[in-house]
C-alpha cells in the first residue's frame, strides 16, 4: 500500500516520538511518592521527614503556644500530644493517604503527608 | 531522499510540540494559612498571587466577627444602627428567612446560647439549667428590622459562626474568578472554581464514621460549593459525657436529630454553610425538603450509618466501595 502523505518510515518515527513522550510522562508524573511528611507552621515548611526512614520515632515540636508531638509509623503518621485546648488534632487519629493533612487550629500547626491525592480537598 | 528527511523532521518537531503542550497542563500549587479560626487552604496555578486572599479574608473578619470591636457585627450585637455590606445584608435575610422555615431551630441570633457552651475554652463544662434559661430568654425575639440609616438587631444577638467559612470561600472564589481553575477551602467549607485541567475538581466528603483520612465518596464539581455539618468535627467531653457544637436554638442543647453529618451542594457558599448546619439540626426529611427549597443537593448520614443523597446528586457523587447509597 502506498500513503500519500507520508511514508511508512514516517509513521514509524512518530509512534516512536510518541512512545519517548508517554515514557517521560510517566516519569515525571510519578516523582512524588506519599513517603515525605512535611510539617508547617502556617505556611512555612519547618520540618520534613520520610516515614519509611523515621518510622518508630515520635517528633516534638516548640512552638510560643506550646509544643506539640507527632508520631511517625512506617504506614502514617498521627499527633501523640499537643498543648492546644480542644485536641481535635489527636482526635483526628492517623493520616495516611498522600496529600492528607492533620491540622492543629490553635497552634496553626499542620501535618501533610507530601504527593498528589486522589481528592483535591476536603469537606468535614 | 531530501524531501523524505524535510518531512521526518517536520513529523518530529509536530511530536514535540504535542508532547510539550501535553505535559504543559496547568500545575497547581497549595497555599495554607489560616484565618477567621479557620484552616485555609487555596489550590492554584503555580505562580498565581496570593497575598489578595489573604487581605480579603481579614477584611471579611473585620466585618463578620463579633469578637472584633468595630466590626459590623460587634456595632449590630452593641445595639448601634448600622449599614451593613449588601454581601452581609444579602447573608443576614437568608438566614433570617433559614430560621424562619426550621421554626427557629437554626439561628445565628443566638451569641448568648454559643458563648454559653463556649466550645473554644481551655476547660470545657456544660452551661447549668439557669444560665441556659436565661440564654434562651435573651434569644426567644430575635431579629432585625430595617431602618432609614441601616439595620438595627431587635434581639439577640449574631454569631456567624454557621455562616462564616462559606462565605469566606465565595469571597476567596471571586478572587480566583479568572484563574485558571481554583479550589478553596476555608475549615472543610469549600468553593470549586472553574475546572481542573478541563475535569470537575475532586472533593472528598468525610466519613464520619471513619478513621482522620476516611472517605464516604468523592463529589466531582465545576463552579459549585460544597458545605459539611457533622457532629464528630467540634466535641469537647466533661465527666465522661461528649457534647457536639451544633446547637438547637430552641432548646439551647446540641443537636439530636438522628443525623451524623449532613454536606450540602450548591453554587453558594454561604447558602451552602447554613443549609448544612440547618439540615442538621432538623434531621433527615426536613433537610432533604429545606435544601429543596434552595435547589441545593445533600448528602446526609444517620447515626444508624445509612447514607442518603439527592437523586440530582447522582451523577456528582461516587460513593467509596462498599458504601450504599440511597437517593431520593
Amino acid at each position: 500500500m502506498r500513503l500519500r502523505f507520508a511514508r511508512w518510515g514516517d509513521l514509524l518515527l512518530v509512534f516512536g516520538v510518541c512512545l519517548i513522550a508517554f515514557v517521560a510522562l510517566l516519569l515525571l508524573g510519578s516523582r512524588e511518592s506519599g513517603d515525605t511528611v512535611t510539617v508547617y507552621r502556617d505556611n512555612e515548611a519547618i520540618d520534613r521527614f520520610s516515614l519509611s526512614e523515621q518510622a518508630g520515632e515520635t517528633r516534638t515540636y516548640q512552638l510560643e503556644e506550646g509544643s506539640v508531638t507527632v508520631r511517625v509509623e512506617a504506614d502514617g503518621v498521627s499527633i501523640l500530644s499537643s498543648d492546644c485546648p480542644n485536641q481535635s488534632c489527636i482526635k483526628k487519629g492517623r493520616v495516611s493517604r498522600s496529600g492528607d493533612a492533620i491540622v492543629c487550629l490553635p497552634m496553626r500547626f499542620s501535618v501533610v503527608l507530601d504527593g498528589e491525592s486522589e481528592y483535591d480537598g476536603v469537606t468535614e | 531522499m531530501m524531501k523524505s528527511v524535510y518531512k521526518g523532521l517536520t513529523v518530529l518537531l509536530l511530536c514535540l510540540a504535542l508532547f510539550c503542550f501535553s505535559s504543559c497542563a496547568v500545575r497547581y500549587e497549595t497555599h495554607r494559612s489560616y484565618a477567621m479560626g479557620s484552616y485555609v487552604a487555596v489550590t492554584v496555578p503555580v505562580g498565581t498571587e496570593i497575598s489578595p486572599s489573604l487581605s480579603g479574608l481579614a477584611a471579611l473578619e473585620n466585618e463578620i466577627s463579633h469578637r472584633i470591636d468595630g466590626s459590623a457585627v460587634a456595632r449590630l450585637n452593641a445595639g448601634e444602627c448600622c449599614s451593613p455590606s449588601d454581601r452581609l445584608l444579602r447573608v443576614l435575610c437568608l438566614a433570617e428567612e433559614i430560621g424562619q422555615k426550621t421554626e427557629g431551630r437554626f439561628s445565628i441570633f443566638c451569641l448568648p446560647q454559643t458563648k454559653l457552651w463556649n466550645f473554644d475554652a481551655e476547660h470545657f463544662a456544660p452551661p447549668d439549667a439557669d444560665a441556659l434559661a436565661n440564654a434562651l430568654r435573651e434569644t426567644e425575639n430575635v431579629g432585625f428590622s430595617k431602618t432609614e440609616n441601616g439595620l438595627v438587631l431587635t434581639g439577640g444577638a449574631l454569631d456567624l459562626g454557621a455562616v462564616g467559612k462559606g462565605l469566606a470561600a465565595d469571597v476567596l472564589s471571586e478572587l480566583y474568578a479568572d484563574a485558571d481553575g481554583a479550589l478553596i477551602s476555608v475549615g472543610g467549607s469549600i468553593a470549586a472554581v472553574g475546572t481542573k485541567n478541563g475535569a470537575p475538581w475532586r472533593v472528598g466528603v468525610r466519613d464520619p464514621f471513619g478513621d482522620g483520612d476516611a472517605i464516604l465518596g468523592c463529589l466531582y464539581l465545576s463552579d459549585l460549593a460544597v458545605s459539611t455539618s457533622g457532629n464528630y468535627e467540634k466535641t469537647r467531653e466533661h465527666e465522661g459525657e461528649r457534647y457536639h457544637h451544633i446547637l438547637d436554638a430552641q432548646t439551647g442543647l446540641p443537636a439530636e436529630s438522628g443525623l451524623v453529618s449532613v454536606t450540602v451542594v450548591a453554587e453558594d457558599g454561604a447558602l451552602t454553610d447554613m443549609l448544612a448546619t440547618a439540615g442538621f439540626i432538623v434531621g433527615l426529611d426536613a433537610c432533604f425538603a429545606l435544601c429543596e427549597e434552595y435547589g441545593a443537593r445533600v448528602i446526609a448520614v444517620t447515626e444508624e450509618g445509612e447514607v442518603y443523597a439527592s437523586s440530582s446528586l447522582a451523577d456528582a457523587f461516587e460513593a467509596r466501595t462498599g458504601v450504599t447509597v440511597t437517593f431520593r
